[in-house]
């Protein structure tokens, strides 16, 4: 068979104008589209907050599943296909550093009324980054066949060296602004002053026998025995032990945790601001919150009354866990982060 | 000639590890709990209701099989035309060629990624079908043409030379002598490509949208958050589904179509 040129230049060239006629609209107006973690809490969030949210408003909302997604919005450099996002508090502060994120006013946000000031989030200008939602508490997770939790009545139990090659420890991703940042408070410092944690990390670091790289990886860890502890998210080994993973416990040591919490925010250049405003300021209604409450994201508005067996469940009251964790400035954090990573980074080599 | 014992021990033992994989992912999915785990401390169907049961994961099995076989048959179609058009290439431009079909092979996924994502941004079209197809179809592209282009080269000329002496028109040739022949590339080049497509998930997670996730993807997604068995139940349900093609195929063409490119180089259509 012959091909001739000129049939095989034409050809190529239709074929390289082919992406052009199917350039399509970006995501109409009129809509949410949030970007969530997967899993449980996607299926958190489409049950307890977007259904309702269209019932009442009439707004269609779709929660979209992405492995994480303040990396999607940084991906999308400044064309967002998500007008929310759920953050970790320190990744909405770097999110908002670099310019990617909105920042809002409390008039613009007039729920936020019911969430104590230290956990709102802002730029330095003084201006909100967003809503903030939940939080869960950052404690010591546990095998209850290898361990109890009196033999973590304190975080420096983690450096006892009889731990040793029993602890998992997270990525230093995650490493920089929660485990050194609580390392420092516990030593004299704080989300400023890094370095009185840097010992303690070290000293964590060495009883480590792996670094997990999912909650999912850990999970299957601390309930195959694999490893004895590991700090860890409270919501996370509540829904394992509701699940029927019962070997499994977490404690909050005497010197108290993190309150690691999460913040709703709006992408720069997403479309339809105001149906995503709106959706921000509805997910901190009562009884939504009591509903993330049973899957393990605990409300940090005042004006939520948890159930007593949920109490129960968490082993204080809510106001004990607001009293015993930790709330740090997380945009300090955010402002070096690349260098508390790469910091964690030498730690972590020191220790091997 | 019979096996040596030592052989006969070693094929047994292949034959023991090899599906013991698919036999603990099948086991770990009927388990009652939040956790995977072999062997099962009970039995429940609470992972496969739960995977059945659910729209998004439904949706993005049935995006995924989309994709897989529109990528499938649009590399086929494009490798046949381009293993054609090079046979008769000279020798430089044909290696040319074939280095830019096979250039996917040499990148990092993760790469590619990143530069289709610049580029689909740029055109509007990242996060939808279009966008992953597109993808889809450059990374298919090295494993659709290869076996094209081999079974292409084992053709015996000849067949062709003497349909076209008999009277047959180059459309004729090609059409009844030269794709029958083709058939065991063919077949092997749209199932590469399926499985290809099928399984891809490094460059599709740069891709997807709102609207648009594959199953890879929505697996990959899922485990960074919960190790509960659903992605057992769904891998369970894949195997199945496997399997069942695979016989289906073997009842349809025959399985030896996948290996026999020499042996049907060398016969003449009937």
């Amino acid at each position: 068979m012959t091909m001739h040129r000129r049939s095989v230049i034409a050809g190529a060239a239709t074929l390289l104008q082919a992406p052009f006629a199917f350039t399509r609209a970006r995501a109409a107006d009129g809509k949410v589209v949030m970007a969530s973690w997967g899993g449980g809490g996607a299926r958190m969030w489409r049950d307890t907050f977007a259904a309702p949210f269209q019932q009442a408003s009439g707004i269609e909302t779709t929660v979209a599943e992405v492995p994480d997604p303040s990396a999607a919005i940084a991906a999308a450099q400044g064309r967002p296909q998500h007008n929310v996002i759920i953050a970790a508090s320190y990744q909405a502060a770097n999110l908002s550093r670099r310019g990617l994120i909105e920042d809002f006013t409390e008039a613009d946000l007039p729920s936020l009324q019911h969430i104590p000031q230290q956990y709102w989030i802002r730029n330095a200008e003084g201006k909100l980054l967003g809503m903030p939602i939940y939080f869960i508490y950052y404690g010591i997770a546990f095998n209850e066949t290898l361990a109890k939790a009196t033999d973590f009545a304190s975080w420096n139990a983690l450096k006892d060296p009889k731990w040793r090659d029993q602890i998992s420890i997270t990525r230093p991703l995650f490493l920089a602004p929660y485990d050194l940042t609580l390392y420092a408070k516990l030593n004299g410092g704080d989300e400023a002053n890094i370095q009185p944690g840097v010992p303690m990390l070290e000293g964590v670091a060495k009883n480590a026998i792996s670094v997990y790289t999912s909650m999912a990886s850990l999970q299957q860890q601390l309930s195959r025995g694999e490893v004895t502890a590991a700090p860890f998210y409270s919501g996370q080994i509540q829904m394992l032990r509701r699940g029927g993973q019962s070997d499994v416990n977490i404690t909050l040591p005497r010197e108290g945790g993190l309150v690691l919490s999460y913040i709703l925010s709006i992408p720069k250049g997403a479309q339809d601001r105001a149906a995503a405003l709106s959706f921000l300021n509805a997910c901190i209604a009562p009884e939504k919150q009591v509903s993330a409450a049973q899957s393990g994201y605990l409300p940090l508005a005042t004006n939520v009354a948890l159930p007593d067996a949920l109490e129960r469940e968490l082993g204080m009251s809510m106001a004990d866990v607001r009293a015993r964790n930790w709330s740090p400035n997380w945009y300090t954090i955010a402002a070096d982060l690349e260098q508390r990573i790469r910091l964690v980074e030498q730690i972590l080599d020191r220790a091997r | 000639m019979g096996l040596s014992p030592a052989t006969r021990i070693i094929a047994i033992l292949l034959l023991i590890l090899l599906p013991a994989p698919l036999i603990i992912v099948i086991g770990a999915s009927f388990s009652p709990r939040a956790v995977l785990a072999f062997p099962p401390p009970g039995f429940s169907w609470r992972w496969y209701l739960e995977f059945l049961g659910s729209p998004a994961w439904l949706a993005a099995f049935g995006q995924s099989a989309i994709i897989a076989v529109v990528a499938a048959v649009v590399t086929t179609v494009i490798a046949v035309l381009a293993a054609l058009a090079l046979d008769r290439a000279p020798a430089r431009l044909r290696s040319a060629a074939e280095t830019a079909i096979l250039a996917p092979l040499l990148f990092p996924h993760a790469a590619i990624g990143i530069a289709f994502l610049g580029w689909l941004s740029m055109l509007e079209l990242n996060g939808g079908f279009i966008g992953v197809l597109m993808a889809h179809l450059i990374l298919c592209a090295p494993f659709a043409y290869r076996p094209v282009a081999v079974s292409l080269r084992q053709i015996d000329r000849s067949l062709t030379e003497a349909a076209t002496i008999l009277g047959a028109e180059p459309r004729q040739a090609l059409t009844r002598v030269v794709l029958p022949l083709l058939r065991p590339g063919i077949a092997a080049s749209l199932l590469f490509s399926f499985i290809i497509s099928f399984d891809e998930v490094t460059v599709t997670m740069f891709l997807i949208g709102p609207e648009f996730t594959t199953l890879p993807v929505s697996i990959y997604t899922h485990i960074h958050d919960s190790a509960d068995p659903v992605v057992a139940a769904i891998s369970s349900v894949l195997i199945l589904l496997t399997a069942g093609l695979v016989l289906l195929i073997d009842r349809l063409v025959g399985l030896r179509i996948f290996i026999d490119i020499e042996e049907e180089g060398r016969q003449a259509p009937a």
